[in-house]
């Protein structure tokens, strides 16, 4: 069964709980397998799953509370806030504004610069997923075995030159989408595998 | 409870090694048939069977120093193993020899400990750091994962995730949907017929020796690795082979060599994909060389 981003993400609560059935979860993990934003979305729901687990199911509000609430509100002068010729101001400044970055917009030539500035945010993305579960990495280092960290940093230094080299490759060809598609992949190499050995510090590597 | 298990334990008793005096099991209970267990040994063997009985039964030789054995559960939960081991000491840790259900769920937990499986035909999940894992049978999900050890799957398991740095995964008869990654690992993959099947390796070569149907899909990437298809002379499909710096080879019927110098090659073998279907076949590499070839042995 083929998965699309959308039902992965809807599921992924239940895929956490391990509620789902067999067929479903290999599904999932197919899916997670190759996608990377999928797997980023996995991260953050089990890392907000801990926590929202420990919130109480429902917050009964103290019953004196709308009897001091009230009489505060009607002390309160009705009158707005703002002055009338600072909200005029904001609206002159707003449209000024706005037609500036329309015709920035426009101005911005398309081709190669659009689809460079394109995959530098998706880069931007790995970059950040990189160093956040580099940290994990670094956190669980320091309890794994000598020979176990031997073992992970022979294998990152690996992935760490692919990597290089398909930055450098596309550096001199920005337009180049499979060199695109190589630097992710490298970046989901790189992730998945730091993911792995942090996990190792939880599991008794 | 205790008179079902007094005759399972004379029972077994006889089920240890095959020759030398019978061994007793360490522990045997009573479980439903997709029984999860959970089984942890750090160090050592650890050799798992699956059998036509709701129970689960252990033997387990274990060393001076090396651990101590703990487990229980029933139904539907069971959890053992080997606690108080130091992955970091020398020494030929713990053997462990489960049999569980066929249809049980079973993860395993190693560090350089081997571990062998045989006849599940349920979920398995096993991680290890170095450790070696070797599979045979046809389990419905398979999750062999390792930052080093090989990876050896054999059967027509239906899922199967393998994943492992440089360790080597050879997968054998294979034949639903198949993930595989390693980082400098070569992946072997041989089969009659594989439906779909996603091969990432760093710089470990790919040799792949099957069918892909009509409908199926292969999706190969690899940094510098060379990847070497061997495909049967009825395959019905169509190639997108790239690479930036490596290089393509052709030689399948009906489709001429590769030119030297090509880094992008697009072509359909084949009736169905002649007309736009057929099944897909993605290779990508940086520096890896592609050879594409038809399998002399294959349909």
């Amino acid at each position: 069964m083929t998965l699309t981003c959308d039902t992965v993400r809807d599921r992924l609560a239940q895929y956490l709980a391990c509620a789902l059935d067999p067929a479903e979860r290999a599904s999932i993990d197919l899916h997670l397998a190759g996608c990377a934003e999928c797997r980023a979305d996995r991260r953050a729901a089990a890392f907000l799953a801990a926590p929202v687990a420990g919130l109480p199911r429902e917050i009964v509000p103290p019953s004196d509370l709308w009897t001091g609430i009230a009489p505060r509100l009607a002390s309160r002068p009705r009158r707005l806030a703002i002055p009338v010729w600072q909200l005029a101001a904001a609206a002159v400044v707003l449209a000024v504004a706005s037609s500036a970055v329309t015709m920035a917009m426009l101005r911005q030539p398309t081709g190669r610069a659009e689809v460079a500035v394109g995959f530098a945010s998706t880069e931007a993305r790995y970059q950040q997923a990189t160093l956040e579960v580099t940290d994990l990495y670094q956190r669980a280092r320091d309890s794994l075995a000598p020979d176990t960290r031997l073992v992970l940093e022979r294998n990152l230094a690996v992935i760490e030159r692919a990597l290089g080299e398909a930055r450098a490759a596309l550096r001199t060809d920005p337009s180049n989408r499979t060199l695109e598609a190589m630097v992710v992949t490298a970046y989901q190499r790189k992730i998945e595998f730091l993911e792995r050995a942090a996990a190792l510090d939880r599991t008794g590597g | 409870m205790i008179r079902l298990l007094v005759p399972l334990l004379g029972l077994v008793a006889s089920l240890g090694d095959s020759g030398g005096p019978p061994r007793q099991p360490i522990m045997a209970i009573a479980v439903t048939a997709d029984v999860a267990v959970r089984i942890y040994n750090l160090v050592g063997t650890t050799r798992v069977t699956g059998w036509d009985r709701d129970s689960i039964v252990v033997f387990a030789t274990i060393p001076p120093r090396a651990g101590s054995f703990f487990g229980g559960g029933r139904g539907a939960f069971a959890k053992l193993g080997i606690e108080g081991q130091d992955p970091s000491l020398a020494g030929p840790g713990s053997d462990l020899e489960v049999r569980v259900p066929r249809g049980a769920r079973v993860w395993i937990k190693s560090a350089s400990a081997t571990v062998d499986l045989h006849d599940l035909g349920g979920e398995v999940e096993v991680t290890s750091v170095t450790g070696a894992i070797h599979l045979e049978g046809s389990p419905r999900v398979t999750t062999l994962e390792s930052i080093d050890g090989d990876l050896t799957i054999a059967g027509a398991a239906t899922v199967i995730r393998a994943r492992t740095g440089a360790g080597a995964v050879t997968v054998t008869g294979a034949r639903g949907d198949l993930a595989v990654s390693t980082v400098q690992g070569p992946v072997t993959i041989t089969s009659d017929q594989l439906l779909s099947a996603r091969i990432e390796s760093v710089s470990g070569t790919v040799r792949f020796t099957s069918g892909v149907p009509a409908d199926g899909l292969l999706d190969i990437v690899t940094h510098d690795g060379d990847v070497r298809l061997l495909l049967p002379a009825t395959t019905d499909a169509r190639f997108d082979l790239s690479t930036v710096k490596g290089t393509i080879a052709t030689g399948l019927p009906g489709r001429p060599a590769a030119a030297a110098g090509e880094h992008s090659v697009r072509f359909a073998v084949g009736k169905k994909a002649g007309v736009g279907r057929g099944a897909g076949i993605t290779v990508r590499t940086f520096s890896g060389r592609i050879a594409v070839d038809s399998n002399p042995g294959g349909g």
